[in-house]
């Protein structure tokens, strides 16, 4: 329902003091509570103290402003875009998704119509979660790798840009150090905790998982 | 502390999935909502999903 800002009384950022003052000037009691758009337009606010039934009544119609609602101008446009990305979603097309779904994070208001793109995005995003699976089971499973990285390549293309692609990129640099590691274990001298060392390289990221042992043999 | 109270209230209200939620810089809400700092920081999170600004302005008690 709502992000939380945190904001120290004594050390106030002029941006937030100018809401105070334009929206509450005769405010004084603390805590001063406000309640804007992810955009930053004032909603509604209060200072001093409120019992937990009267805040969630001041959050229940905040939730209900009609500054949240996306204008006319903004649905007409994600009409389009959503038309676009359910016939792209259809034919299995995520890149043309992820870019519809790209153009309506550029605009602001709730609809219909973003609520549609949301859910064609995470359809798309379900797409890449189990290429991203896939890849992990074939490295686990000890497969060969080509197909793997052909679908990192991919999801790279869906997500071009975005930290998704990214995500993808690290795959792609993991696959040819396993490859390395699997030729270093046949070798009788291999470094010991050469594929933990390996693994570290990519701490922080899901691809560490590429190089939990291996379950079967090589195929 | 009032605040605190204030905020915990707040749980029931917060339908949001929170990966790794900030605390609140003053005090423990249990978890109510996911706390920024900055205001451009908190646009960025709720723009991502539609989601309100809370703006909390007070001190440690």
């Amino acid at each position: 329902m709502a992000v939380g800002l945190a904001v120290d009384c004594d050390n106030s950022p002029d941006e937030i003091t100018e809401i105070w003052l334009t929206n509450m000037p005769d405010a004084s009691r603390l805590p001063f509570v406000a309640v804007l758009t992810s955009n930053g337009k004032w909603i509604d606010g209060y200072s001093g103290f409120k019992q937990a039934a009267e805040l969630q009544t001041f959050l229940e119609a905040a939730a209900k402003s009609p500054l949240l609602n996306a204008s006319a101008e903004v649905r007409a446009k994600l009409a389009k875009q959503w038309k676009l990305a359910k016939a792209a979603a259809d034919k299995g097309k995520w890149k043309k998704v992820v870019a519809a779904y790209r153009v309506a994070q550029a605009s602001y208001g709730r609809c219909e119509e973003r609520d549609g793109l949301r859910a064609l995005k995470a359809k798309a995003d379900a797409w890449m979660e189990a290429k991203f699976a896939a890849v992990t089971k074939a490295a686990v499973n000890g497969e060969k790798l080509v197909e793997a990285k052909k679908m990192l390549l991919e999801v790279r293309k869906v997500y071009a840009g975005g930290p998704e692609a990214e995500v993808a990129t690290i795959g792609m640099k993991a696959i040819p150090r396993l490859n390395f590691l699997r030729k270093a274990e046949k070798r009788a001298n291999v470094k010991a905790n050469l594929r933990e060392k390996i693994a570290a390289e990519f701490k922080g990221t899901r691809w560490t998982a590429l190089f939990d042992k291996p379950t079967t043999a090589k195929k | 502390m009032r605040t605190s109270l204030l905020l915990v209230s707040m749980i029931s209200l917060a339908a949001v999935a929170v990966a790794a939620p900030q605390k609140h810089p003053h005090f423990d809400d249990g978890g109510a909502l996911q706390w920024q700092t900055k205001l451009s920081s908190a646009k960025a999170e709720a723009g991502k999903a539609d989601k309100l600004i809370f703006i909390e302005y007070g001190r440690a008690a």
